[in-house]
C-alpha cells in the first residue's frame, strides 16, 4: 500500500477497515455500510488487499461446470433499471469480496461481464475467471482455444497477476 | 525506499518526472497504487469536477492518400467501395438541423483527399458559421494542416490563418499516433512525420489556436516509445502552453492491416491514463475518450487521472470502422450519470473549457443505495452459486 493510498484512507476515516480486511475475517454489515459512498479506489484497495493477502496473485481460469466444485462465489453482476455502469458493478464486486470469508474465492464470468470488466475485476477482489476456451463467446475475436488461452494469459499478466488453467489442453473448437 | 515510493515523493513534492520515472510507471505491477497517485494529482487540479460537452462528430471525406496500417476508415480514391465525400449543402444541413440546442462543438477529422481544393474547406467552415455561428469548429488534425501546407504550397501559419479567418476555432487531436520514428515509419509512412506534426501544432499555438493531442497506444510500440511520445508533447507544451488536453487512444484491430495484433486491455488503458496524468505535469486536462477505450473503462478512468469524458459525439466513423462496439452516441444524461456514478461532479464545458453548467453531484452513488436497500431487506449479495 502506497503512502498516497494510506493517506487517502486516513482522510476518509477508513484506516481501521484496512486492518480488518487483513484480519482474516469478512467485514460486518456495519463496516460495509461505511463503504457505501466511499471513494471507489479506496474500496478497490481494501478488496485487493484482502485478495492479495489470502488468495495470492494466482488467477484461476475454470469452466462454469468446474466452478460449482470449488470453494467459490460467482459474482453475477448488478441488476439495474437503467443498466449498471462499470463503477457500480465494480463497487458491488469489491463489497462482495470484503463481505465474504477470505478463504472463499471470488469468480467473475468473462462472458457475463465482458473482457473489459472481467480483467478490471481482478483489481477489485476477483481471483477466478470463468469461461470456456472452446467457446467462441468467451473471446469472440480469436479463433481457436490455444489462441484464446494465450490471450487470456497475457490479459491476466497485464493486470500484474499470473493465470493457471484448470484445463490447459486446448479442446476442439465448438462454434455457437 | 522502492522506486515507486521515490516517484510518489517526487510527485507530492511537485517535482517533474524523468524518462526513467515514466518507464517505471508503465512497469509498476500495482495498478491500483499507480491509479491512486494519478488520482491524487487529478484531485489536486480539479477536485471532483469532471468535464464533458455536447458535441457532434463529422467526417467530410474518408478518401485519403495516406495508407496508415492501423486505419480502417480511409479509402484510397473516390469511387472505391464505401468512399464518400460530403457536399457543402449536406454538411451545412446536418449542423443546421442538429436537434440539441445545447450543441457547442463540431469536431471534424478527414482523410487527406487528393483533389479537393483548399477553398473547398474554407467554404465548408464559412457555411457552418453562417448556419450556426455559436458552435465552435474544432477541425483538422495536425496531419491535415501539414498536408494542406505541402499540397497547396503554404506554410503551416498560412494554412492556419486562412482557416481561422473562415471560422476555425481549434484543432482536434488525431494523427499523433506514436511520434518516435522507429514506430511511425512502420505504421504511417506517407503523412506528416513526428516533427512535422508538432510543427503544425506549434504554429497553431503561436496564432492563438488551441489544440489537443493524442497517442495511439497498444499496437507495435513499446513503453519506451510511449514515454518518449509523452515527453515530446510535454516539451512542446513547455514552449507554447497551447495544448488543452491529452487523449490516449486505444488501438483497435478490425479491418486494418494490424488485425493480427491483440488490442490493448482495459488495464493497459487505465495504466496509460494514469502514467499520462503523472508525466504531463503541464497539461490541465486528461481525457478518457469513451469511444476509444470503452464506456466502463473510461468511467473508471475518472479515478485513474482523467478529468474529462469527451462528449455526446453522435456519429463517429473512425473507431467504428476499426471494430469499436460502443454506441455511436451517448445522451447528455448518460454522460452525467456515468460521471455521478464515479463519484464526481459533472461539468458541461465548451471546447476551451469554459463552464456552461456545473451540475450537482449525486447524493449517493446508485451502487451505494443498492447496498443500503439490500441490507434493509436482509437480502444476500449478488451471487449465483457458492460452495
Amino acid at each position: 500500500m502506497g503512502k498516497v493510498f494510506s493517506r487517502a484512507l486516513e482522510r476518509a476515516g477508513l484506516t481501521d477497515l484496512h486492518s480488518r480486511a487483513l484480519s482474516g475475517e469478512s467485514l460486518t454489515r456495519a463496516e460495509l455500510l461505511r463503504l457505501e459512498a466511499a471513494d471507489l479506489l479506496l474500496v478497490a484497495g481494501l478488496a485487493d488487499a484482502m485478495r492479495a493477502r489470502f488468495r495470492g496473485d494466482e488467477v484461476r481460469f475454470v469452466r462454469a461446470s468446474s466452478a460449482r466444485e470449488l470453494d467459490l462465489i460467482v459474482f453475477k453482476g448488478v441488476a439495474s433499471e437503467h443498466g449498471a455502469t462499470g463503477a457500480e458493478v465494480l463497487r458491488e464486486l469489491a463489497l462482495l469480496r470484503l463481505s465474504t470469508k477470505p478463504s472463499t474465492g471470488i469468480a467473475v464470468s468473462v462472458e457475463a461481464l465482458g473482457l473489459e470488466l472481467a480483467q478490471t475485476a481482478l483489481l477489485f477482489g476477483a481471483d477466478t475467471l470463468i469461461g470456456d476456451l472452446s467457446n467462441a463467446r468467451t473471446l469472440p475475436l480469436l479463433d481457436g482455444a490455444a489462441a484464446r488461452q494465450r490471450e487470456l494469459a497475457g490479459l491476466v499478466a497485464r493486470s500484474g497477476r499470473r493465470v493457471t488453467f484448470a484445463e490447459p489442453e486446448p479442446v476442439l473448437e465448438q462454434r455457437p | 525506499m522502492t522506486e515507486f515510493s521515490r516517484i510518489e515523493e517526487k510527485v507530492r513534492a511537485g517535482e517533474r518526472l524523468s524518462y526513467e520515472d515514466g518507464l517505471a510507471l508503465f512497469l509498476e505491477p500495482d495498478v491500483l497504487r499507480l491509479g491512486s497517485l494519478a488520482n491524487w494529482v487529478r484531485e489536486q487540479r480539479h477536485g471532483d469536477r469532471t468535464y464533458f460537452n455536447v458535441n457532434m462528430r463529422f467526417e467530410a471525406t474518408n478518401v485519403c492518400e495516406a495508407s496508415c496500417s492501423f486505419c480502417a476508415f480511409a479509402k484510397l480514391e473516390e469511387g472505391a467501395p464505401n468512399a464518400h465525400t460530403t457536399t457543402h449543402e449536406a454538411a451545412w444541413k446536418e449542423l443546421a438541423e442538429f436537434p440539441d440546442p445545447r450543441l457547442s462543438e463540431l469536431h471534424m477529422v478527414n482523410g487527406l483527399h487528393p483533389t479537393l481544393p483548399f477553398e473547398w474547406y474554407e467554404e465548408l467552415l464559412r457555411g457552418w458559421k453562417r448556419v450556426r455561428p455559436s458552435v465552435h469548429l474544432k477541425c483538422f488534425t495536425g496531419v491535415e494542416i501539414h498536408f494542406f501546407a505541402t499540397k497547396f504550397g503554404m506554410t503551416h501559419e498560412q494554412v492556419l490563418s486562412r482557416l481561422k479567418a473562415a471560422g476555425l476555432g481549434s484543432l482536434p487531436c488525431g494523427g499523433a499516433e506514436i511520434l518516435h520514428p522507429d514506430v511511425r515509419q512502420r505504421i504511417s509512412t506517407d503523412k506528416a512525420n513526428g516533427a512535422e506534426y508538432l510543427a503544425a501544432h506549434r504554429a497553431a499555438h503561436r496564432l492563438g489556436i488551441p489544440s489537443n493531442c493524442t497517442m495511439l497506444y497498444g499496437h507495435i510500440e513499446t513503453f519506451e516509445h510511449r514515454v518518449d511520445h509523452l515527453l515530446q508533447l510535454r516539451a512542446l507544451q513547455d514552449e507554447t502552453r497551447g495544448f488543452q488536453c491529452f487523449i490516449p487512444l486505444a488501438f483497435h484491430n478490425e479491418n486494418n492491416s494490424l488485425r493480427k495484433l491483440p488490442e490493448p486491455t482495459a488495464i493497459d488503458s487505465l495504466r496509460t491514463l494514469a502514467a499520462s496524468r503523472l508525466l504531463l505535469d503541464n497539461f490541465d486536462h486528461i481525457k478518457a475518450y469513451w469511444v476509444s477505450m470503452g464506456i466502463a473503462t473510461a468511467q473508471l478512468g475518472l479515478r485513474f487521472g482523467a478529468d474529462d469524458l469527451d462528449g455526446t459525439i453522435v456519429h463517429e466513423s473512425i473507431y467504428h470502422s476499426a471494430g469499436s462496439r460502443v454506441p455511436m452516441a451517448l445522451a447528455r444524461e448518460q454522460l452525467v450519470r456515468l460521471i455521478r456514478e464515479a463519484g464526481r461532479i459533472p461539468v458541461e464545458r465548451d471546447t476551451t473549457y469554459g463552464v456552461i453548467e456545473e451540475l450537482p453531484r449525486a447524493a449517493q452513488p446508485e451502487a451505494a443505495l443498492k447496498v443500503r436497500e439490500r441490507f434493509a431487506q436482509k437480502r444476500a449479495l449478488s451471487v449465483v452459486s457458492g460452495a
